[in-house]
C-alpha cells in the first residue's frame, strides 16, 4: 500500500477576532489516500475552509500535524510551504482568484513560469490544458470577459497545470449555476479519473455525492463519514438535514 | 450641498490614514516652498531698509584725502541735505590669531552718537573708550568668529597691535564681508594717531533730498572732485542684497520645482484615493448619489485635508525664511519671524488651485464611471493593453510580474515617476550648479583677482626698487601694475582697472574677443549687460574732465561690483595725453609656494613703509548655495519618494488578493518582494530617463542664470553630464526599488488565508 497523500492528525486552530476566541478546529484527524477523491461538507462557520488553507499551506495550525505528499506543513518554514504549494499542490477558489490583467492562457502558464519553465514551453502546456477543458477559443482573451463557468475551469487549469500531488477546490461550484457546475465537475471527475487526488469542499450534496467519500464537519472534527457506497444509501438523507444545522 | 458635505465627512472617515497623511505633507511642503522663497527678498530688502533708516539714511559714502576736500566735494550740491561728521581713518589689515588679515578702513571715532547721518549701528558689546580698544566689524566678526572680549591684530605698515574688540558694529559704507573688502572698524581717536599713520583719509556719509538720484550726484562729485572716491547706496544696497537674491532665486527656483513635484504627487495621490475607492462610489451610486455629488464631494474632501496644511506650510516657510536671508544673517543676526497673511493668500490660492486641478480630473471620472464595470473593477484598458505587450518580454517570471505591478495602473506610475523624476532633475541639477559654483568661487582669477598678493609703496618714486626685489624673489612667478579708479559713463560712476599693458602674468580670464590693445578696453559681463553694448562697440567716457572714446575689444571675467566694471590699459589713456600711475604690484606666486612666505621674504626686502598683503579668499563661497541646494534637494527627494511609497502602497493594497492568489500559486515572499522591487525599479528607470537630461537642461538654464547674477555671464561654467549621470541614474532606480519592496513588505507578513479574504 502506498502512503497517504494528506495525513492530518490532532488538528488545532483557534482565531482570536479580539472581542472573542474561535476555536475552528478542535482535534481534527484526516488520512486522505493517492487518487482519492474526498468531499468535504458541513455547516457554514464549521471550519471548512480553514481546513483546505491548512491542508493548502495557506495557514498553520496551532497545534497538530498536517502531512501533504510526505512533507510536514505544520514545521515548514514560509518558504518552504511555499515551495511544496507551488510543487504539490494546487488550489481552486469558489471566486476563481484569476489574475484579471493576464489573458486565459496567461493565467494557466503562471504557475509554470513561478516553477521555473521557459515561457513558450509554459504557454503551449497552457494550450493544451485549456483546449482539454474545452477552452481553445477563450484562451487568448481577457479572463474578465469569461462567464463564471469558463472562469473557473481557467481556474482549474491552473491549479493542475504543474500537476500537483493533491488538488484542493473550496466550493468549486458554489457560484455557478447547476449548467456550469456539472461542466466544472466533469472534469474534476476526469482529472479524478486519471489518479488526482482531490479535497474538495461543497455545500451541495449532488456535488458531493460524486466523491469517493464524504467527510462531515462539526464542532472542529469529522462527526460523520460516508463511504460511496454509503452516500447512496437511505442513511444519506441524514446527512442532508445537516446542512441545515 | 448638505449631502456633499455628509459623504466628505463619511469618506474622509473611512480613507486610509496615510492618503490623509500624504496629502497633507505635500501642501504643507509646497506652501512652506512658496511661503519662504517668496519672503526671503522682501524680508532681507526691508531688514536692510531698516537699518539704513535707523542709521539717518545714507545715501552718499565719501572718501577724501582731507576734511577739505570731504567738506568741498559735498557743499557744491544742492541735493545733499545732511552731511554726518566725517571721521578720520587709515588703511590697516586686522587679523584674528591663525587668520589672514582682511583690509579695512579703520576710522577714529570717539563718540557715535555725535556721527550724525550713517552713524555706525553697535551690534553687541560696548563703543570704544580707552586704548587699543577697537570696535570691529559685526559682518567680518562673525566671518570668523570673533567675539567681544577677543584680541584681534592690527597691522599698519608692516607693524602689528595687539588690539581688544568691545564691541561689534555695522555701518553702510560698503557692503558686507566679505562681498565686500575694505570692512570698516573704529577706534577712539587717540587710539587712531599713536598708530602713527602716513595716509590719514576723511570719510562720511551724506543724505540727499528724497527723489534724488544717488547714482548722478556720485557720479558728478567725482567727475569735479579728482581724488575723491563716493559710493552710492543704490550701488551698495543691491551689492549687500545680491547674496539673498542668489539665495532667494535658488528657493523660488526650486521651489517651484517642489510646486511642480507636488502637483505631481497630488495628482497620483489624488488619482490613487479615487481608483482604490472605486468600487466604493458604484455602490454609492446604487444607493442614489448623483456623479456631480460624488466628484464634488472628492474635491471638498481634497481642500478639507489640505488647507489646514496650507496653513502649517505658511507658518513654518515664514520661519524657515530668515535663515534664507544669507548674506545679512551674519551681520544683523536672524531677522524675526513674519506671518504676512498677503503671504498666506498666495500659497492658499496656488497650492490649492494646483490641488484642484490634480483632483477634478480624477473626481470627474470618478463621477462618471459606469457603475457595473466600477464593482467588477477590472483593470484599465490602457493597462491591459500594455500588460499584453509585457507578456511577451523576455525574462525570469518575477521580472515580468514585476514590471506588469508596476504598470499595473499606468497613469498612477507615469505620475509617481514623474515626481521621482523632478526629484532626479533637482538632484542632478543640485549637484551640477554646486560644483561649478565652487569652482567659479573657488578661483579668484574668475572674480577679477587673478593674483595672490598686492604691494603698494608708500610712493611712486619706489617703483624701481619694488620691480627688483620681485625679480630676486624666487616665490614669484610674474606681476603687473594697476590702478582701481572710476570712470563717468552713461552718468554712472563705473569702477575701472587701469592695467600696464603686455605683463608677463597671464592675468585676467578672457571670456570673449581680444585682450585689450592701446585705444581699446575690455568689459566684464555686467556692464555689457546694463548698458546693453556688445564686443566691438565704441563706448564713450569721462575721466579727468577729458573724454575718451574706447573700443571694446572683449570680455574678461570680473564680479567686482557685479562686473559692471571696465579694464582699460594704461596706454589708452596715455594716447589720449593722460597720464595715469599704477601705484598697485598685483603679484603672482609661484605653484605651490605658501603666499604667505613671500610676503614675508618681500617685506624684508621692500622699501619701508610698503603694505604687501595677501589676497583673502573668498570664504562666502557657495556654502549657502550649497545649504540651500541641499534643503532643497532633500525635500523634493523625500516628497517624491513618500509619494512613491504611498503609490506603491495602495497598489500593493489594492492588489492584496491577487498577491494571496499568487501566494497560493507557490509563490515565496523572497520572490514576491523580489517582484515589488523590479516594480519599483521600472519606477525608477522611467525617472531617471526622463530626470536626467531635464536636470541638465535646468542646470544650464540656473548656471546662465547664476552668473549673469554675479556679473561673469556665459563661458566660464560648463555643466558636466556622464559622471552624474551614472551615480544618479543608479541611485535612481536603487530608490525605487527599495521603495517598492518596503511598500511591498507588510503585506508579506500578512498570512496568506487574510491576503485572500481581503478585497
Ligand atoms: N481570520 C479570521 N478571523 C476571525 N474569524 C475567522 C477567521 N477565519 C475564520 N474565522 C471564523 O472561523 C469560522 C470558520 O470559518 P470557515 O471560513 O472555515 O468556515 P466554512 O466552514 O468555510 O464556512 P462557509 O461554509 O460559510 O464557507 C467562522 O466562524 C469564521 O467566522
Ligand atoms: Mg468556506
Amino acid at each position: 500500500m502506498t502512503t497517504p497523500i494528506v495525513i492530518a492528525h490532532d488538528v488545532h486552530r483557534c482565531v482570536d477576532t479580539g472581542t472573542r476566541r474561535i476555536e475552528i478546529l478542535r482535534g481534527l484527524d484526516l488520512v486522505i489516500e493517492e487518487g482519492e477523491w474526498v468531499a468535504i461538507m458541513g455547516a457554514s462557520g464549521s471550519g471548512k475552509s480553514t481546513l483546505l488553507h491548512l491542508l493548502g499551506g495557506l495557514d498553520l495550525p496551532d497545534s497538530g500535524s498536517i502531512t501533504v505528499a510526505g512533507r510536514r506543513l505544520d514545521q515548514a518554514s514560509e518558504a518552504e510551504r511555499a515551495r511544496i504549494r507551488r510543487s504539490d499542490i494546487g488550489y481552486v477558489f469558489q471566486s476563481y482568484n484569476l489574475l484579471t490583467e493576464l489573458t486565459a492562457v496567461g493565467n494557466v502558464a503562471l504557475p509554470l513560469r513561478i516553477s521555473g519553465v521557459g515561457r513558450k514551453a509554459a504557454l503551449a502546456r497552457a494550450r493544451t490544458l485549456l483546449a482539454e477543458l474545452g477552452l481553445t477559443d477563450q484562451a487568448d482573451g481577457s479572463v474578465a470577459e469569461l462567464s463564471g463557468g469558463e472562469q473557473q475551469r481557467v481556474a482549474l487549469a491552473r491549479a493542475v497545470a504543474t500537476g500537483p500531488a493533491l488538488l484542493l477546490a473550496d466550493e468549486p461550484t458554489g457560484a455557478l449555476d447547476t449548467e456550469a457546475g456539472a461542466a466544472v465537475m466533469r472534469q474534476l471527475a476526469a482529472r479524478n479519473d486519471a489518479g488526482q487526488t482531490i479535497a474538495m469542499v461543497t455545500h451541495d450534496h449532488r456535488v458531493a455525492a460524486q466523491a469517493d467519500r464524504i467527510l462531515v464537519v462539526s464542532d472542529g472534527r469529522f462527526v460523520e463519514e460516508h463511504s460511496l457506497l454509503e452516500t447512496r444509501s437511505p442513511d444519506f438523507t441524514n446527512l442532508v438535514s445537516l446542512d441545515g444545522v | 450641498m448638505k449631502a456633499i458635505l455628509a459623504l466628505t465627512f463619511d469618506q474622509l472617515r473611512n480613507r486610509r490614514k496615510g492618503g490623509i497623511v500624504m496629502l497633507a505633507l505635500v501642501a504643507t511642503l509646497a506652501s512652506a516652498a512658496v511661503v519662504a522663497g517668496a519672503s526671503v527678498l522682501g524680508n532681507s530688502g526691508d531688514r536692510i531698509d531698516e537699518v539704513h533708516m535707523s542709521s539717518g539714511q545714507p545715501d552718499l559714502f565719501v572718501v577724501g584725502s582731507d576734511p577739505d576736500l570731504f567738506h568741498r566735494a559735498l557743499s557744491g550740491q544742492p541735493e545733499v541735505v545732511a552731511i554726518g561728521t566725517p571721521s578720520s581713518g587709515a588703511r590697516v589689515t586686522i587679523a584674528t590669531s591663525g587668520n589672514q588679515g582682511v583690509s579695512t578702513r579703520l576710522g577714529a571715532l570717539d563718540d557715535p552718537s555725535s556721527a550724525g547721518v550713517g552713524s555706525p549701528q553697535l551690534r553687541s558689546g560696548r563703543w570704544v573708550s580707552g586704548p587699543d580698544e577697537i570696535v570691529v566689524d559685526a559682518a567680518w566678526a562673525s566671518s570668523f568668529g570673533v567675539s567681544v572680549g577677543a584680541t584681534v591684530t592690527v597691522e599698519l605698515n608692516g607693524k602689528p597691535t595687539d588690539m581688544v574688540a568691545v564691541g561689534t558694529a555695522v555701518d553702510l559704507g560698503d557692503c558686507f564681508y566679505p562681498n565686500c573688502t575694505p570692512v570698516p572698524g573704529w577706534v577712539t581717536s587717540a587710539t587712531l594717531v599713536s598708530l602713527k599713520p602716513d595716509n590719514v583719509v576723511t570719510s562720511g556719509f551724506a543724505t540727499l533730498a528724497p527723489g534724488a538720484d544717488d547714482e548722478a550726484v556720485a557720479s558728478r562729485i567725482v567727475n569735479t572732485n579728482p581724488g575723491i572716491h563716493v559710493g552710492s547706496w543704490t550701488d551698495t544696497r543691491g551689492d549687500l542684497l545680491v547674496t539673498s537674491q542668489i539665495s532667494s532665486y535658488f528657493v523660488s527656483g526650486l521651489g517651484v520645482f517642489v510646486m511642480v513635484a507636488s502637483a505631481l504627487v497630488v495628482a497620483s495621490t489624488a488619482v490613487t484615493a479615487v481608483v482604490s475607492r472605486r468600487r466604493d462610489f458604484a455602490l454609492l451610486k446604487t444607493m442614489g448619489s448623483t456623479p456631480g455629488q460624488i466628484a464634488a464631494a472628492i474635491l471638498v474632501e481634497h481642500l478639507i485635508v489640505a488647507a489646514p496644511a496650507v496653513f502649517v506650510g505658511w507658518v513654518a516657510g515664514s520661519f524657515i525664511a530668515p535663515s534664507l536671508e544669507i548674506g545679512l544673517v551674519g551681520p544683523l543676526g536672524r531677522s524675526g519671524v513674519r506671518l504676512d497673511p498677503f503671504l498666506l493668500v498666495i500659497a492658499l490660492t496656488i497650492v490649492l488651485g494646483i490641488l484642484a486641478m490634480a483632483t477634478v480630473v480624477p473626481a470627474a471620472r470618478a463621477g462618471r464611471d459606469p457603475i457595473v464595470e466600477a464593482i467588477r473593477n477590472p483593470p484599465s484598458r490602457s493597462g491591459a493593453r500594455l500588460q499584453r505587450l509585457i507578456d511577451q518580454m523576455p525574462g525570469s517570471a518575477n521580472t515580468v510580474l514585476g514590471t506588469r505591478l508596476a504598470l499595473a495602473r499606468p497613469a498612477r506610475v507615469l505620475l509617481a515617476s514623474a515626481a521621482l523624476a523632478l526629484a532626479a532633475t533637482s538632484v542632478y541639477a543640485s549637484w551640477n550648479l554646486s560644483r561649478t559654483v565652487d569652482q567659479i568661487f573657488g578661483d579668484a582669477a574668475l572674480a577679477g583677482d587673478p593674483w595672490d598678493i598686492t604691494i603698494e609703496p608708500r610712493s611712486m618714486s619706489e617703483a624701481p626698487d619694488v620691480d627688483s626685489v620681485l625679480r630676486a624673489e624666487i616665490g614669484v612667478d610674474g606681476w603687473y601694475r594697476e590702478r582701481q579708479t572710476s570712470v563717468i559713463f552713461d552718468d554712472d560712476q563705473v569702477t575701472t582697472f587701469v592695467v600696464a599693458s603686455g605683463s608677463q602674468v597671464p592675468g585676467h580670464v578672457l571670456l570673449e574677443g581680444a585682450k585689450a590693445s592701446p585705444g581699446q578696453a575690455t568689459a566684464a559681463h555686467g556692464f555689457l549687460e546694463q548698458y546693453d553694448h556688445k564686443i566691438g562697440d565704441v563706448i564713450t567716457f569721462e575721466f579727468a574732465d577729458r573724454s575718451l572714446d574706447v573700443e571694446l575689444a572683449g570680455r574678461h571675467s570680473d564680479a567686482e561690483d557685479l562686473g559692471v566694471v571696465l579694464m582699460v590699459p594704461v596706454e589708452t589713456f596715455r594716447e589720449a595725453g593722460i597720464e595715469v600711475t599704477l601705484p598697485l604690484w598685483r603679484v603672482v606666486v609661484a605653484d605651490g609656494v605658501d603666499p604667505f612666505d613671500v610676503k614675508a621674504g618681500l617685506q624684508q626686502r621692500l622699501p619701508d613703509g610698503a603694505s604687501v598683503m595677501v589676497l583673502e579668499p573668498d570664504v562666502a563661497g557657495p556654502g549657502f548655495v550649497t545649504a540651500v541646494l541641499i534643503i532643497l534637494t532633500v525635500i523634493i527627494v523625500t516628497v517624491a519618494a513618500g509619494n512613491l511609497a504611498a503609490t506603491m502602497a495602495s497598489t500593493v493594497r489594492e492588489r492584496q488578493r491577487r498577491t494571496g492568489v499568487l501566494r497560493a500559486l507557490g509563490l515565496d515572499s523572497r520572490q514576491l518582494l523580489a517582484q515589488a522591487g523590479v516594480a519599483g525599479a521600472v519606477v525608477g528607470v522611467v525617472a531617471a530617463v526622463v530626470g536626467i537630461p531635464l536636470g541638465f537642461v535646468v542646470s544650464k538654464a540656473m548656471l546662465a542664470a547664476i552668473m549673469d547674477l554675479v556679473g561673469i555671464g556665459a563661458g566660464v561654467a560648463t555643466v558636466p553630464v556622464v559622471v552624474p549621470a551614472l551615480v544618479i541614474a543608479p541611485i535612481c532606480v536603487a530608490v525605487g526599488a527599495v521603495v517598492g519592496i518596503g511598500a511591498a513588505a507588510p503585506s508579506m507578513r500578512t498570512a496568506a488565508v487574510e491576503l485572500l479574504r481581503a478585497d
